[in-house]
């Protein structure tokens, strides 16, 4: 909308970092506005091609969020999504495009002060970057 | 060090013995009859039939893993049958059993260490004749001029896990047979046929050791190229700019296994009022198709760390984007990221099927 | 695919001014009448209200809407609630979809014009998505009425005992030769004292008799298959080599067994025969043969025990046995094991005979015990000066962190006891006091006013390395008192060290089995830790005592019902909703390449031999969408959370 703003998406799982965002509300907790979040159950969840193709549909930052290793809801799903985001960013680095503008965090169910400041310091880091060239090289 | 043998035949005959014996019930591999421009991969019962057999030509009709895979996917083959494939091809093999999209019983897997192959477009176009550079090639173990980008940096050409490895390269193609038979089944089909009775031990030659050398630095040179074309964006699309759309490539790739592929379903498809807005908001216009990029990338994330760099999909690409180089690069680092080989050891799980908890700490935060 | 002209609602609240004092929500509803498909679109101040939800059901009635869009708070928060209103209307539940404005913008968004172009966006994917639901129906499966008890002690049997009350079959299975657990060690139980066995023999005899409670002691749990309500678990029954049918329990057997062992049950501090009951009272009471102690399995020589045995019980031959059961629900019972303070070294156990473990000390105390209940040295003297050592291994970063809850009150106990018995002097080595509990304050009163010296501070070490004549012959306790500052030597006669809790041995295996999880100690995991105490995130298994931490027997007996309350509250549904946003496979795209097989954290995926196509067990299904993000042609999709779903919310969110 606001074209200075970023489009940052979030794919955050629904019993960690998607309950830290919800008590980073009601905390009542400022972070930038850049991001749009996404809820999906689990971590593992993430497509290694959703992550690319919001690169490619003009997001200048994805962010995928999980619970902390070991503390999955499902048990281990985190650990395979980190294969899984893994590979995202291996391609991207490869194919031109920049695996700085994909990020994974673990941010605990509690912890909503950690995901306000994941997301600033995420948003910070992508405003320092600018635009991705998608955006210019037109939406490919 | 592993035994060779020198055996008074060639393949023909070999796979005539192997019919008439009633060792196997049949000899899959490359069939060319030059004469009426006859190629493809066949599936041959009859002794009379192995005329022709050409599992040494420098083209590749495709990777005949997918055949196989046709072939054993829903059942096995019920009689031992003898499948001479290339490196590249067995690995494929290999890495489609994992996916459970061939089965090996009876098959008795015949490899060489393979000198390369040439675009298969040259083949089509012309004759079957072996270019003499070719043979000289072979024999001296290096890479013959004109062969596919992908096999001069090919440095998995020594064939992994084959019941009998043919050496190829420091002899020539009409030669005579050298095989080493690794496996028991291998024993058990060289005893079969009385090859070790009659073959005689002999010496490898340096051959090998020398086209090693150079595939190593040729691999190097390729993946500088293609990550000096795909630094950025703008190389990306340079690069892509030209992809027709049509998913060859996915078509013949051997572990592109599916019938149906996420890429043409209806997952990718945008509703025209998200087009329309798209539009809206775009600097610069649309460039269309919408996922003609996402496509590779995407494919790169099913595929590439199981890609073996067989060359294919390159071969197939009508708009002569280098396909395979650079899926042999990115799949390459993927593999590397894993520590995984694809169509290597049944025992390493499929990368993205694992994990180590101590792993990869530099992708998160 | 959208398979019908979807009419979408949306639905703007204000919250009050939790929303509205940011988002221009008159804007965002005016945007989102504009979107494609969007039929009508309105604000409103509280949309959860009863009126709000009103609104939903009827323009749902009256326009004709199939989709609905609620821009609000969290979906954690009312998800639910609007999918209620959604069914009320006729509509499926699943035709709904929340836009987070609250705890996702308006309240962390410091600009209000960001705040409502963020609000637009957020309504946008919602919209996108919601056109691509589909509807959905949980499904009902059947329950198996019976339980698994895994697990003897205290907690089990009377998980097991509430359970059969009520009427329903209840499998027990244990692994040693009886039940009965720690607390069958016991001599006296604190705060009230009264006599582990008197309270504990009863139940155990209820559990053996009960016609609702098939035991299956020295018997093991090797593997549960199935889910929630239809739980298959393989048992494996050691064998005993005694004929549980025929033995009386006369014990001539364990009186002529020549062979000597350890007695586990005695801590070590007595001999047992090769053929034996861990104590008089055991039930069941059929003894078993220890195979690695018997003479005549070691050298083929004796059947002392056949030979007397007249009821002709010994089997020799007896083979292992594996049983399976069929069960709906599972209670994990499998309780602790003390701490071992041999890691320790400061506290000398191990190399000074007369320092002993709490468990041992039950021992020595209970009338069954090595000295018969009688306080002694090893050399037969009484003691005149007695330490106890708190916390040891637990609240102590090197061992355990957490703090073990029984060990205070058991030491105090032991005071005591020491002091009753032999009129010794005691001390009572303590970090902190912790007696919360009904009469637990008071027995500490108590204690004190027993002559019980109390010195708070945290022990160095035991030595016997005199230096005062009055040192001589004696440990010597060396210790900080943290309330005066001073350094104490304090000799005394005996040690003994009280140990803290650790989860029992082979806890993990049963984690692994049942699919539960542990917590950093080995404790076991519970679905919340204040309002799902007893329940697992794996539905069916339910937790008691012990073995999800340390406990007192008041609140392990608690525990035990609680958890037999919720298994019962299970079984006796007779039926089981199960979760309808699972994954689901299109057999025509499945190339039977069975990744997701492999990769399901929860076994939930089946390989159907015949078709060549993987199937997903619904009921086990948790819908984390792992197999989904792994198929690679989707022949795999979850449902609610299908990529056509959560991509067209991405576009959404992004245009
Ligand atoms: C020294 C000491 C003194 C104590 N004194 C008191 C006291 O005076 N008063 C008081 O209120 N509390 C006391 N407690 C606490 C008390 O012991 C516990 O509250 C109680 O024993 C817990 O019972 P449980 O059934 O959970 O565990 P346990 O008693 O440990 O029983 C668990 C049972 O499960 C079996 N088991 C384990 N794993 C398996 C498996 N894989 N398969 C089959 N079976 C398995 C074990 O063999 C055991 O029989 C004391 C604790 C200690 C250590
Ligand atoms: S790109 Fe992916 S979905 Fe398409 S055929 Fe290849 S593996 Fe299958
Ligand atoms: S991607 Fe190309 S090179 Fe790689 S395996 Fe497939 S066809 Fe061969
Ligand atoms: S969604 Fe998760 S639990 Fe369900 S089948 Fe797939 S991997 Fe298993
Ligand atoms: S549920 Fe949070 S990462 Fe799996």
């Amino acid at each position: 909308m606001s074209g200075k703003r970023k489009k940052i998406v979030a794919f955050l799982c629904n019993w960690c970092t998607y309950t830290a965002a919800d008590l980073a509300g009601t905390s009542r907790l400022k972070y930038e506005p850049d991001i749009r979040i996404l809820r999906v159950m689990c971590s593992s969840r993430v497509d290694p091609v959703f992550i690319l193709k919001a690169l490619m549909d003009g997001a200048d930052g994805v962010l995928v969020g999980g619970c902390e290793l070991g503390d999955c809801h499902y048990q281990r799903g985190n650990y395979y999504a980190r294969r899984k985001v893994a590979v995202a960013k291996k391609i991207a680095a490869d194919m031109g495009l920049d695996p700085e503008r994909i990020r994974l965090s673990w941010i605990s169910a509690s912890d909503g002060p950690r995901f306000a400041e994941v997301v600033n310091e995420f948003t910070r880091e992508i405003e320092e970057k600018g635009d991705t060239p998608v955006k210019h090289e037109a939406y490919v | 060090m592993e035994r060779i043998y020198e055996i008074q035949m060639g393949i023909e005959e070999l796979a005539r013995r192997a019919l008439e014996t009633g060792t196997v019930g049949g000899v899959a591999a490359l069939l060319e009859v030059p004469e009426t421009n006859k190629i493809a991969f066949t599936l041959v019962r009859a002794p009379e039939d192995v005329k022709g057999l050409a599992p040494f030509s420098p083209w590749m009709l495709e990777n005949a893993a997918r055949s196989i895979s046709q072939m054993t996917r829903e059942a096995a083959f019920t009689q031992p049958v003898a499948v001479i494939l290339r490196p590249c091809e067995l690995r494929a093999l290999r890495e489609l059993v994992k996916l459970k999209q061939v089965n090996m019983t009876n098959l008795i897997l015949i490899s060489f260490d393979c000198p390369g192959v040439f675009p298969i477009g040259s083949r089509l176009n012309g004759n079957g004749d072996l270019p003499a550079a070719y043979e000289k090639a072979v024999l001296e173990g290096t890479n013959c001029p004109g062969i596919r980008q992908v096999c001069s940096a090919c440095e998995e050409f020594v064939p992994r896990g084959a019941d009998m490895v043919i050496s190829l390269v420091g002899r020539s193609p009409t030669d005579t047979l050298r095989a080493a038979f690794p496996t028991e089944a291998g024993q058990k089909f060289a005893e079969a046929l009385g090859l070790l009775a009659e073959g005689r031990e002999v010496e490898a030659g340096e051959e090998r050791d020398r086209l090693a050398g150079i595939r190593a630095d040729e691999h190097n040179a390729l993946s500088a190229r293609i990550q000096g074309s795909l630094k950025d964006l703008d190389g990306l699309v340079s690069v892509f700019d030209r992809c027709i759309s049509c998913h060859a490539c996915r078509y013949v790739c051997p572990v592109c296994y599916c019938k149906d592929c996420f890429f043409e379903s209806p997952a990718f498809s945008y509703y025209p009022h998200s087009l329309h807005k798209r539009l809206e908001q775009s600097a610069a216009g649309l460039r269309l198709p919408l996922d003609r990029l996402l496509f590779h990338l995407g494919r790169l994330t099913h595929m590439g760390a199981s890609c073996v760099a067989c060359g294919m999909c390159e071969d197939v690409c009508v708009a002569g984007i280098p396909v395979s180089q650079i899926f042999k690069t990115v799949g390459g680092d993927i593999q590397q990221m894993f520590d995984y080989l694809p169509g290597g050891s049944p025992d390493d799980p499929l990368p993205l099927l694992t994990y180590r908890e101590d792993e990869l700490k530099e992708m998160e935060d | 695919m959208i398979r019908e002209i979807p009419r979408v609602g949306v639905y703007v609240c204000h919250c009050g001014a939790n929303i509205a004092a940011k988002v221009d929500v008159e804007e965002v509803a005016r945007f989102a009448s504009k979107l494609d498909f969007v039929e009508s679109a309105r604000d409103y101040k509280f949309m959860c209200s009863d009126p709000g939800q009103q609104l939903v059901v009827d323009d749902i009635r009256e326009k004709g809407l199939n989709r609905i869009v609620v821009a609000s708070c969290s979906p954690r928060m009312h998800e639910k609630t609007f999918r209620k209103a959604c069914q009320k209307a006729g509509l499926n539940p699943y035709y709904f979809q929340m836009a987070c404005i609250r705890e996702h913008d308006a309240w962390v968004t410091e600009d209000p014009g960001e705040a409502t172009d963020k609000a637009k966006e957020l309504v946008q994917g919602a919209v996108s998505r919601v056109l691509h639901h589909e509807s959905l129906v949980p499904r009902t499966v059947d329950i198996n009425p019976n339980v698994l008890v895994i697990g003897g002690g205290i907690a089990g049997m009377q998980a097991a005992l509430t359970i059969a009350d009520a009427g329903k079959t209840v499998y027990l299975v244990e692994r040693e030769p009886c039940i009965g657990g720690n607390m069958a060690k016991f001599d006296k139980t604190f705060p009230t004292l009264d006599c582990a066995a008197c309270i504990l023999t009863p139940k155990m005899v209820a559990v053996g008799q009960h016609e609702n409670i098939e035991l299956l002691t020295y018997s093991e749990v090797v593997d549960v298959e199935g889910f929630v309500g239809n739980f298959k678990a393989t048992v494996r029954k050691k064998p005993r080599y005694v004929d549980m049918d025929k033995c009386t329990g006369c014990g001539v057997c364990n009186e002529k067994c020549p062979a000597k062992a350890i007695s586990e049950f005695d801590q070590g501090l007595s001999k047992r025969k090769a053929i034996y009951s861990p104590f008089p009272q055991a039930v069941p009471n059929t003894p078993v043969i220890d195979r690695d102690m018997c003479i005549y399995f070691k050298k083929g020589k004796c059947r002392a025990c056949e030979k007397f045995c007249e009821a002709d019980a010994i089997d020799f031959d007896q083979q292992e046995e594996k049983i399976t059961l069929d069960v709906g629900a599972i209670i994990v019972a499998t309780g602790f094991k003390p701490f071992d303070p041999s890691v320790a070294e400061r506290y000398g156990y191990g190399k000074y005979p007369e320092v002993y473990t709490s468990l041992e000390f039950e021992r020595v105390n209970n009338a069954t015990g090595p000295t018969e209940g009688q306080i002694r040295l090893k050399d037969g003297r009484v003691p005149e000066t007695m330490a106890i050592i708190h916390c040891v291994g637990s609240r102590d970063k090197n061992h355990n962190a957490y703090c073990s809850r029984v060990c205070c009150m058991y030491s105090m106990k032991y005071a005591h006891l020491i002091r009753e018995k032999t009129g010794a002097n005691v001390y009572e080595f303590y970090i902190d006091i912790r007696s919360p509990g009904k009469g637990y304050e008071e027995f500490y009163n108590r204690v004190q006013s027993e002559g019980v010296q109390f010195i708070r501070g945290n022990v160095a070490g035991v030595t016997d390395k005199a230096i005062g004549e009055d040192e001589k012959g004696k440990l010597i306790v060396l210790a900080e008192d943290s309330l005066s500052g001073r350094f104490l030597r304090v000799p005394v006669d005996a040690v003994v060290l009280s140990v803290g809790l650790e989860a029992a041995e082979g806890a993990e295996a049963v984690a692994r089995m049942v699919g539960i999880s542990q917590d950093q100690d080995g404790w076991f995991n519970e679905l919340h830790p204040k309002l799902a105490p007893q329940a697992t995130p794996s539905d069916g298994i339910f937790l008691a005592g012990c073995c999800q931490g340390p406990k007192d027997i008041p609140d392990t007996v608690s525990t035990a019902n609680g958890a037999a309350a919720e298994a019962l509250s299970l079984i006796m549904r007779e039926k089981v909703e199960v979760e309808a946003a699972v994954s689901s496979i299109d057999a025509e795209r499945c190339m039977g390449c069975r990744q997701c097989e492999t990769i399901c954290m929860f076994d939930a995926i089946e390989y159907d031999s015949a078709l060549n196509v993987c199937v997903v067990n619904e009921a086990i299904c948790k819908g984390c969408g792992l197999c989904a993000s792994t198929c690679p042609n989707k022949a795999i999709g979850v449902r609610h959370f299908g990529n056509e779903q959560i991509l067209s919310e991405m576009e959404g969110v992004m245009l």
